[in-house]
């Protein structure tokens, strides 16, 4: 029922959350140095807590940083240095869920929160609308 | 003077106890002699509280290393202002200082209610004090900030390095009121269930706690980066770390409420939503309680970890089920207790479509946070949730809500024709574009910083046509226009308190896109007396510094600025980066020197000290960084304006 009334505003709204998500998810390419500075952001620091190897300044984790500066120096790409460090430390390594498997679903939810979010406004409003 | 503070806590317990059966029999009996009683032993509870504060705090004065607290906490070197900072440096302290915040804002709330709906009150009081009594068995069964030895130590610990700076003067104990403050408006909305006559003046009432909580956890979360930025010395202020996290997600919800508790106070419309949406923040901010006292994610603030998550935990179930019964039992009424919406393109719509948006976004920082949990129990893997996820999952939707800043105030409540809103958006619009092309002429082509600064700038150019239009209209009367327009602020404090507040969260998106998308870094070694250039900067390295105080390991790396300017170089000033070591604690902490202009700020971490000449400095260029702290004292100051009471004579 909700769907038959849709008009064009609903779709406006629809489009315009759909854009700023889409846009995330485009990769760039990236030079030596801005690799470094992505992977430094995208790699915890093993022993510290909840902290990323930009946050830390750790002795672990600034040989961490040496690591990577030199798998950068001799041609790995991301993921590869990805895949070197998930095999030492596991996968808690990388400073976000993967995209595969059961950890989609880190990624479905908040997707499915803004559907929802988008139809609990609709039906709000038609509900709530007077009859004049 | 142990053991004197203990018993004023048990007794604090009596006392608060007793006055939770007194409110329900008082609203059961109608005697006016019970709810007295009930009411003097609020006090008195309330005056418990602050005697064994203060209690607490002679102990630290008198460097009573006996009590365990003191002893962990202070020291004899420790500066007496730091004092303060000790009381709610551990566990035990803060659960204390939380109860103290409590109890004041619940006095303070029932003081400023008039005297017909404090009869309305007797629930909500029940539940305060209820609410007290958890905290007094805590303290006196799990976290004795009394607990005393046999031995008297000459000497404590002393307080942790890294709370030794301005910003955690301030930062905790916002943070921590700000979450206890929102049990007010909470309970305010039960008063306001209660009360069957819709009386206004409770939305007057949530209004303002709601402000007061929101500015207050609000100033606290942004001190709290400024912290980070300053001494954590990783260049960043926000780290989406579990227990940044969970104060941000009551805030936000607070955010949300704030504006649609306007739009029941002028249109009668979202009853039932603003209680669900009160609800909802006070039971984050037990979350955020919860996750904070030994929760199951882990985090850098460990401040004030303990065991005692199991108890938070169950207080939380308990405090859920409670808002969530209360709204239900009263759900048939207050559904049918609110206006109709009439037009989409109406204000109410536009606040509605904000509340939405913030609660979505508050619910996807609450999904992050849990989901580690959540991998364990399903998959036995362990996996990280850290800043890239939530960039990309609430970045995106934080922008939409400051796109909305803008568009709301276009819209006029009710209905708004199309005609109205060309009219306002034409001249805001054209210059955005205008900004965005020229944007694109200095080679920006990141998708996401064009439309932000292009709507910063929108948003921007609406709040002040707004007020262009009003001070223009005043002036007819009155030629002198400042004082046109401090008489256009006046005549709608809280309308042009959230213009004020706009603003400054503009600034803040500013900076945050600034910094987020447009920062540089550069790890170097250097010797002293060696230049280098960075960008448009010459940095040299002046001389190393090294001190001991009190056995704490200082040193200080000096550096010398100078920017090029054609063919001149300008020196803008010394830089000083600190790295000491607190063999007591065996913690480092890092102070990083900050050069800072509108622009960028020039950023000195200093890394490794090889030997006594040469070291590794991360240089960092962040761009826009100022703009972020230049919004905390205009947050403040439309908080202010909002929250000032209105002379009885300017109304209409």
């Amino acid at each position: 029922m909700i769907y038959a009334k849709l008009n064009k505003y609903h779709i406006y709204y629809l489009l315009f959350l759909l854009l700023f998500v889409l846009n995330s998810c485009i990769y760039e390419q990236k030079s030596d140095d801005e690799l470094y500075l992505k992977l430094e952001k995208e790699i915890m620091c093993p022993v510290c807590q909840g902290q990323t190897l930009d946050q830390s300044q750790s002795l672990i984790a600034e040989d961490i940083k040496k690591i990577i500066k030199i798998k950068i120096s001799e041609g790995y790409n991301e993921k590869e240095i990805k895949n070197y460090f998930i095999e030492r430390y596991g996968e808690s390594i990388i400073a976000y869920p993967p995209i595969r498997g059961f950890n989609i679903i880190a990624y479905l939810v908040p997707i499915l929160v803004l559907i929802s979010a988008f139809i609990i406004f609709v039906v709000f409003v038609r509900g709530g609308k007077s009859k004049n | 003077m142990n053991n004197f503070g203990f018993y004023i806590l048990i007794i604090g317990l009596t006392l608060s106890i007793y006055s939770v059966l007194t409110f329900l029999y008082g609203e059961k009996s109608k005697d006016k002699k019970i709810i007295n009683s009930a009411i003097r032993s609020f006090y008195l509870t309330g005056l418990m509280i602050f005697i064994s504060s203060i209690t607490l705090i002679i102990n630290f004065l008198r460097n009573d290393f006996s009590n365990i607290y003191v002893f962990n906490h202070s020291s004899t070197d420790m500066n007496p202002f730091l004092t303060f900072v000790a009381f709610y440096a551990g566990n035990e302290g803060s659960l204390l200082f939380i109860l103290l915040v409590h109890i004041i804002a619940s006095i303070a709330m029932f003081k400023f209610v008039s005297k017909k709906n404090k009869t309305k009150l007797n629930y909500p009081l029940a539940t305060i004090n209820a609410m007290s009594s958890f905290y007094f068995c805590v303290l006196i069964f799990f976290a004795n900030p009394f607990e005393a030895i046999n031995v008297f130590p000459i000497e404590g610990k002393g307080i942790n390095p890294l709370l030794r700076h301005p910003g955690m003067y301030i930062h905790p104990p916002l943070l921590m009121s700000g979450l206890s403050l929102i049990t007010i408006p909470f309970v305010l909305s039960h008063g306001s269930i209660y009360d069957k006559t819709n009386n206004p003046e409770w939305k007057k009432y949530l209004r303002t706690w709601a402000l007061i909580s929101w500015a207050v956890l609000g100033a606290g979360l942004l001190i709290g980066a400024w912290w980070a930025y300053t001494i954590l010395g990783w260049g960043g202020y926000w780290g989406w770390d579990p227990i940044e996290n969970v104060g941000l997600m009551p805030w936000l919800v607070l955010t949300a409420f704030i504006h649609s508790i306007i739009v029941e106070e002028r249109r009668g419309m979202f009853r039932l939503w603003n209680i669900i949406l009160i609800s909802i923040a006070y039971i984050l901010a037990l979350l955020g309680i919860f996750i904070n006292r030994g929760g199951p994610v882990v985090s850098v603030h460990s401040f004030a970890a303990s065991n005692l998550g199991f108890l938070f935990l169950s207080y939380l179930i308990v405090m859920s089920v409670f808002a969530l019964m209360t709204i239900m039992i009263n759900y048939r009424r207050l559904k049918n207790d609110q206006n109709k919406i009439n037009s989409y393109l109406s204000r109410e719509v536009s606040f509605l479509l904000n509340n939405i948006l913030l609660v979505a976004t508050s619910l996807v920082v609450l999904w992050g946070v849990i989901f580690p949990v959540i991998s364990i129990l399903f998959t036995g893997t362990e996996i990280s949730v850290s800043a890239p996820y939530f960039n990309k999952t609430a970045g995106p939707l934080l922008l939409c809500v400051v796109l909305l800043m803008g568009i709301g105030p276009v819209l006029s409540w009710n209905k708004t024709s199309y005609k109205v809103i060309l009219k306002r958006i034409s001249i805001p619009l054209i210059f955005s574009m205008i900004s965005i092309v020229i944007l694109l002429l200095y080679n920006i082509k990141n998708f996401f910083p064009l439309i932000s600064i292009g709507s910063i700038i929108f948003v921007f150019l609406i709040v002040v046509t707004e007020w262009f239009n009003g001070t223009k209209l005043r002036m007819k009367n009155n030629s002198n226009p400042f004082k046109a327009f401090i008489t256009m602020i006046v005549s709608n404090r809280g309308r042009n308190g959230g213009y004020i507040v706009h603003i400054a969260i503009l600034s803040l998106a500013l900076g945050i896109i600034g910094t987020k998308f447009y920062d540089q870094r550069m790890d170097v070694s250097i010797n002293t007396s060696e230049s280098i250039s960075f960008r448009d900067y010459r940095i040299h390295f002046k001389e190393i510094q090294n001190s001991s105080i009190n056995n704490n390991e200082i040193t200080k790396a000096i550096f010398e600025i100078y920017r090029k300017e054609k063919d001149k170089q300008k020196y803008l000033g010394n830089l000083t980066a600190t790295h000491s070591y607190y063999p007591n604690h065996n913690q480092i902490s890092v102070r990083s020197g900050i050069i800072s202009s509108p622009i960028e700020d020039l950023y000195i971490i200093p890394k490794d000290f090889i030997n006594k000449k040469n070291m590794t400095i991360r240089i960092a260029i962040n761009p826009l960084a100022w703009w972020i702290w230049v919004s905390g004292p205009i947050f403040i100051l439309g908080t202010v304006v909002a929250l000032w009471p209105e002379n009885s004579k300017e109304k209409n």
